[in-house]
């Protein structure tokens, strides 16, 4: 609530005190304040939330008669507006229905701003308070009193709770509440999420407790939430919608930078997430959000993973349209051969120039391409000629990847695509200078075996 | 949160008088010229709006203030007293307490506070003297009217008395910051459209005004 009596605040405090409140109660949003001050037809506030560039114009209003609220929405534009009378609104259950029914006809969230402050999630024991709330403040419309506002936590975690664990109960009162309190897509957006949570909790598509669209699936606004919320450590769960997941959704979602739970997902992913280029670049300088427990972070062009020196960029981006954060290596043939022996990565061909000439050496059968006549071409053209790039893949029915050393880049031919797993256990070491990233690597990425083979590659 | 009940605005219907003091707001607004707003009932304007009278047995109010946008009054405060009425009805016997509480108000605060006192009716009143509302003159017999309140060691001194007593550049600042509004119906809906408005304001945000 407004520290301090509103009276005795200025204009300004009284708009830094609400940007506090809201930024409480949505820690992904950023309130910025207008010149205006309880303007009939102008914002005193603009949210913002990061990445989406999802926006949300806030009306303050001294005045909190219902009647002059109801008629304060026909001036300001539908949808994206949201309006905060600073006191509680003195409304018997009949105000309440028809102030409800009116902002709920204009897409509009009227809700006090001791309301803002019940929905804060620092208040509640639940981890899905968080989402909750972020839902309300994006997608919330109609009129939201305290009390409704406490219930839409309690109600709407409950019913999230209970999905995960494939139980019904709660789950059809959050859903209805939902509907009454969001719109369309954020409304979807969580019942997509409690779909995606009962099948991960081991509930049958057709026993969800509401009759729902034809498949669940966790879109970009129900994995913005999903990585949004608080620490959530349920391996099953995490194991089990990693197969929906995919870098465009990734990237779709409003999520930028570290969080735990997008650690927990990527625990899972290796195998299923698949990428276009593999880039080894030089970290932020400046990290702010650095934690020693967490390597994945996502950045406009892709999923980063930090290794002790430098980071590994996994994208769908074209080549040129990659960061500028470039590392440059010159490995020597006996280091490339100690790698691929290493890891036991089959190397299909070694190309060696310098600035005029190129000079590719490479086989079509599973022998060892470092033999004697590889050494010998490597001595003939001496120092000036460095190894440019080299061809690998786990063995010789796969699809060869090429890794090219003076911008550390992995990638397939033309637009082929490697899962995380490929990238990690065929190119990437190719990449990496130093022991230690190379350890760190070898430490995060699962044990398991690559599949056998499954296309066979004709040369 | 505790708030001192205001005065109630001075008409004979309090309903009306907040009904065209919500009317002033919003046509005001509507100039784009005012950035922020606030009335006698909001509890953020009840404490700015409320004085006392130099004799401090009585208080005094306005109805609406808030700051002005844009040359030459930008960043400016005003404050309003509004009458919705139909006919001139007793308005005189208004507007001469409003021009006496505004001398009062520059005398105590000079302009720090309000630089802009606005008297918004939806009638006129006294149409013969209209040109002279404005005006020394007039300010001078509006105060002469409420001088028990405005020069309370006066109280039973005679207009002269009075007269001597009034400063002669507050009483210029007093003229020259009263603004005389006279509202119709059909001329608060002809200002900018909502979607003007609504660029105006988007235009002003993104240049962070």
């Amino acid at each position: 609530m407004v520290n301090g009596n509103l009276a005795e605040l200025s204009d300004n405090q009284i708009k830094e005190e609400v940007c506090r409140q809201i930024e409480s109660t949505d820690k992904g949003v950023r309130a910025r304040k207008t010149s205006y001050f309880n303007n009939t037809y102008s914002p005193d506030i603009v949210l913002e939330w990061g990445g989406s560039g999802q926006s949300r114009h806030v009306f303050l209003r001294a005045d909190s008669n219902p009647e002059y609220l109801k008629e304060d929405l026909s001036f300001i534009p539908e949808s994206t507006s949201m309006m905060i009378p600073l006191n509680t609104v003195d409304t018997s259950d009949r105000d309440d229905e028809a102030l409800d029914a009116a902002a709920r006809q204009s897409r509009i969230l009227v809700t006090p701003l001791q309301a803002v402050a019940t929905l804060d999630p620092d208040d509640y024991d639940t981890p899905f308070a968080p989402m909750v709330s972020h839902a309300v403040l994006t997608g919330g419309r109609g009129y939201i009193s305290s009390e409704k506002a406490r219930s839409s936590i309690t109600t709407i975690s409950t019913g999230v709770r209970q999905a995960g664990t494939a139980q019904s109960a709660g789950i059809e009162e959050a859903i209805d509440l939902a509907t009454s309190l969001l719109d369309t897509p954020m409304l979807n957006s969580i019942t997509g999420l409690m779909q995606a949570m009962w099948l991960a909790g081991g509930g049958r598509w057709d026993e969800f407790p509401v009759p729902v669209a034809a498949t669940a699936k966790i879109d970009s606004s129900s994995l913005t939430q999903l990585l949004s919320m608080e620490g959530f450590e349920d391996d099953k769960f995490w194991n089990s919608i990693s197969g929906n997941i995919t870098m465009e959704k990734l990237l779709s979602s409003e999520v930028r930078g570290r969080s735990h739970n997008l650690e927990q997902l990527m625990r899972f992913s290796w195998e299923s997430i698949k990428a276009r280029v593999c880039k080894v670049i030089e970290p932020p300088e400046v990290d702010s959000s650095r934690d020693d427990d967490l390597h994945w972070s996502l950045e406009d062009y892709g999923l980063r993973l930090d290794l002790e020196q430098k980071s590994v960029l996994f994208s769908d981006f074209a080549q040129a349209d990659l960061p500028d954060r470039e590392v440059s290596i010159s490995p020597s043939l006996d280091q490339v051969r100690t790698v691929a022996e290493d890891i036991e990565v089959h190397v299909s061909a070694v190309n060696m120039g310098n600035e005029e000439k190129r000079v590719t050496y490479s086989t079509n059968t599973d022998e060892n391409i470092f033999d004697e006549y590889l050494q010998g071409v490597d001595k003939t053209l001496g120092k000036e000629f460095e190894i440019v790039s080299v061809e690998v893949a786990k063995n010789i029915y796969r699809t060869p990847m090429k890794c090219t050393f003076e911008n550390a880049i992995a990638r397939g031919r033309s637009s082929s695509k490697f899962t995380l797993l490929e990238f990690a256990s065929t190119g990437v070491p190719f990449l990496l200078e130093t022991e230690d990233d190379q350890r760190k690597l070898a430490d995060l990425v699962p044990k398991a075996e690559v599949e056998d083979p499954i296309d066979v590659v004709s040369w | 949160m505790s708030m001192v009940d205001p005065p109630i605005p001075g008409d004979a219907s309090p309903m009306k008088g907040e009904d065209g003091v919500r009317r002033a707001k919003q046509w005001l607004e509507a100039t784009t010229r005012v950035v922020s707003s606030y009335t006698i009932k909001d509890p953020v304007g009840a404490n700015r709006l409320s004085f006392d009278w130099p004799d401090n047995k009585h208080s005094y109010s306005y109805d609406l203030g808030g700051v002005l946008y844009g040359e030459p009054f930008h960043q400016t405060h005003f404050v309003a007293e509004v009458k919705m009425y139909e006919t001139g009805s007793d308005q005189g016997a208004h507007y001469d307490k409003f021009l006496a509480q505004s001398y009062a108000h520059i005398s105590q605060f000079g302009q720090r506070m309000y630089e802009h006192f606005f008297y918004i009716t939806w009638s006129p009143f006294r149409a013969t003297t209209w040109k002279e509302q404005i005006s020394i003159d007039a300010a001078q017999k509006a105060i002469i009217k409420h001088a028990d309140k405005v020069f309370p060691s006066h109280a039973a001194a005679t207009d002269q008395d009075v007269l001597d007593s009034i400063d002669a550049y507050t009483i210029q600042r007093l003229v020259d910051s009263v603004w005389l509004i006279v509202l119709a119906d059909k001329q608060e809906e002809l200002v900018a459209s909502v979607e003007d408005r609504a660029l105006i304001a988007q235009q002003r945000i993104i240049k962070g005004d």
